[in-house]
């Protein structure tokens, strides 16, 4: 063996044990770490849910009709959602009874608020009745905001259907508003 | 002379890796996943967003296994590497237990997807290290379904 190989040889087996140490001092595991977000679709009426009254104007002239100038826009419509890939939501409303010879109707306004997210879109006015109708639609996933001036601005107006099936007296109803999976 | 000098050379590394040898350093994990559930009822009023910005559950927390040599510390870093995964999202990792011989990591700190030092072992003096996960950052714009990042931690000799 020649002086270079000695050389060699001395070194080697240092090395490779340098290595060795090198490989043994490091090793890793790990965890898949899942975090489960719910479905969330929450609506409510602010600032309260308080009873409004809507009325008829008694004409003051004979042969005229019952005329309705009677309107509300006191409520708001608040909602927060969260819905699994491009699901959308919708908010309908509907009432407990229908009212015989009225048109009961309901606007839900542009979204305004402090919120963010894909808010819904208003669907125009829309009868109240007991067949639930879709007021606004397109929610992803929000939040309007809490509190009347946040979310959807309610305009009721109340108008004569069928005078034929009119009656003097008072109607109280309840209108529920339901957040559903479109 | 060359010659004696190399032997010589030799028997000194010899004698310094002598007491580890046949030794490894090891870590491993209990679970090989881990759930965060996030609950609905963190928002109370529609129209609100959650109204925490931090979710941990540690009613199963995980548990690391760390061994080694007893005449060398040990470095245990963390890192991420995404599956899953929302951006504006923040996880965050922390030991769960005090004990003596072991340094650093009682706080949470965020992981990223690059090794963060996370704690250090003391000679071997500790092996059993439970830990405790938690999510930062969430909104219900990150809408509803299931998240996940794979979450690595590597143990190095010092």
């Amino acid at each position: 063996m020649n002086r270079y190989n000695k050389f060699s040889c001395a070194w080697m087996l240092p090395l490779l044990i340098f290595v060795s140490q090198v490989i043994h001092a490091q090793q890793s595991c790990n965890t898949t770490v899942s975090i489960n977000f719910p479905q969330i679709s929450l609506c409510d009426i602010e600032p309260n849910r308080n009873s409004i009254n809507l009325s008829l104007t008694t004409p003051v002239e004979a042969g005229l009709p019952l005329t309705s100038s009677s309107v509300n826009n006191s409520k708001w419509l608040n909602y927060t959602c969260a819905v699994a890939g491009s699901s959308t939501n919708a908010i309908t409303v509907q009432s407990n009874s229908n009212i015989s010879g009225l048109n009961l109707q309901v606007t839900a306004s542009a979204y305004t608020g402090i919120g963010a997210g894909t808010n819904g879109i208003s669907n125009g006015v829309q009868p109240i009745s007991t067949t639930a109708r879709s007021v606004v639609s397109g929610i992803r996933n929000c939040y309007t905001g809490n509190g009347a001036g946040n979310g959807h601005q309610l305009n009721y107006s109340l108008g004569i259907g069928n005078h034929s099936t009119l009656h003097s007296t008072s109607y109280s109803i309840t209108i529920i508003y339901t957040m559903i999976s479109q | 002379m060359r010659n004696k000098l190399h032997i010589i050379w030799i028997v000194c590394l010899l004698s310094v890796q002598w007491p580890t040898w046949g030794q490894t350093i090891t870590i491993s994990i209990n679970l090989s996943s881990t759930q965060l559930n996030v609950s609905s009822s963190l928002i109370t009023e529609a129209g609100n967003d959650y109204q925490i910005s931090a979710y941990e559950d540690c009613s199963v927390c995980p548990v690391l296994f760390v061994s080694g040599y007893a005449n060398k510390d040990m470095r245990v870093d963390v890192r991420k590497s995404d599956m899953i995964w929302s951006s504006s999202l923040a996880i965050l990792v922390r030991r769960t237990a005090i004990a003596t011989g072991i340094t650093g990591g009682t706080t949470f700190q965020t992981i990223t997807n690059s090794d963060q030092y996370f704690f250090t072992v003391v000679k071997n003096t500790v092996n059993w290290i439970p830990i405790a996960f938690r999510v930062q950052n969430f909104s219900v714009l990150n809408g509803s379904g299931n998240l996940s990042t794979n979450v690595i931690f590597t143990v190095s000799l010092l």
